[in-house]
């Protein structure tokens, strides 16, 4: 479903903010977005290293902000790069940019 | 919340993730507690806590959060540091962690971490750990100043005990007029050599015997003088 442009575009997802981390989300999302153009930087030029190192810490920061899928993005993201599977890393920036595209933040 | 005892607390962030730091600090500032140090390296860390300059400044830090994974210098290797150090050995060091191999949690807990949380961290768990920590670290610290205050009761005593032994020891007495010679040579008055080495006081009064003897003495010079005169 991801991986399709036009889903992309129609399935919407909404998170709720903690109201405590509401001020830090979109610039947490915006960091991802940087994120990407890294990741891509860093596989077309064979660095898997800065792939994994990134995909790490999206592993560790994502669910915190509540964005879970954003850890689980960031280990598949990990364990390509660990795998130097280039593949798989492209899926896994796929991902994300959809991820990104689609989701929406409420502040209740 | 938290009390006001643990929200006045210390705590240091070292973590090489912006968002992380950024969003341990969030969490624990709207709980209560005070804006947190933060550092992006342990080097940094190492600067924040006074471990660069000998005889620098000592900060307070009550808790550290440390982050394993980490550029350079690892969150084991800068924990095994940190603990080192004398000064900085009861300061709580929780690990803050993605990593899932035990092998590195078993490496923390043997550097000196006392507990660890798993990222992506957790609102309550991240409090709860933090608060126990905090506990812990107040608890050492009320018994290293009870420790301190037995120490100098202590050594009050050993002092006030050694002034006992003085007048317990040999002291040199003229034996014809009893005057006490003290320690710099100089004979005094056996009452004030008295009231100066202990609490006893004296109160001046004449004797039955002394006073005859002064009676005596008193009547003899009385008619000495009348005789003369």
């Amino acid at each position: 479903m991801m991986d399709h442009p036009d889903a992309a575009r129609e399935e919407k997802i909404r998170i709720h903010a903690d109201p405590d981390l509401a001020d830090l989300i979109p610039g947490f999302l915006g960091n991802r977005r940087k994120d990407i153009v890294a990741m891509q930087a860093a596989l077309e030029g064979g660095d898997f290293e800065t792939v994994r190192v990134l995909g790490h810490s999206m592993k560790g920061a994502g669910g915190g902000y509540g964005f879970d899928a954003i850890t689980d993005i960031g280990a598949a993201l990990e364990q390509a790069a660990k795998g130097k599977d280039p593949g798989a890393v492209s899926k896994g920036l796929r991902d994300l940019s959809s991820y990104l595209d689609r989701v929406e933040v409420v502040n209740d | 919340m938290t009390d006001n005892m643990t929200a006045s607390a210390r705590i240091l962030i070292i973590d090489d993730s912006p968002d992380n730091r950024l969003l341990l600090r969030a969490i624990l500032t709207a709980s209560g507690h005070a804006d947190p140090l933060m550092a992006e390296s342990a080097r940094d860390a190492f600067h924040h806590l006074g471990m660069e300059e000998s005889g620098g400044p000592d900060p307070r830090v009550d808790l550290i959060l440390l982050d394993i994974s980490m550029p350079m210098l690892d969150g084991i290797e800068a924990c095994r540091l940190i603990k080192a150090v004398g000064r900085l050995r009861d300061v709580p060091i929780i690990m803050v962690t993605a990593m899932t191999d035990p092998s590195f949690l078993i490496s923390a807990f043997d550097a000196g971490a006392i507990d660890y949380i798993t990222k992506p961290v957790r609102k309550v768990e991240l409090l709860a750990r933090v608060g126990s920590a905090l506990m812990l670290k107040m608890e050492i610290d009320r018994r290293k100043a009870q420790e301190k205050t037995l120490e100098k009761a202590n050594a009050e005593l050993r002092q006030a005990l050694q002034e006992v032994k003085v007048l317990r020891g040999f002291i040199p007495i003229c034996m014809s007029c009893k005057k006490i010679r003290d320690d710099g040579g100089y004979w005094q008055q056996i009452e004030s050599y008295i009231q100066k080495h202990s609490e006893a006081l004296f109160s001046h009064g004449v004797c039955p015997g002394c006073y005859q003897k002064l009676s005596a003495e008193y009547l003899k010079e009385d008619k000495i003088n009348n005789h003369l005169r």
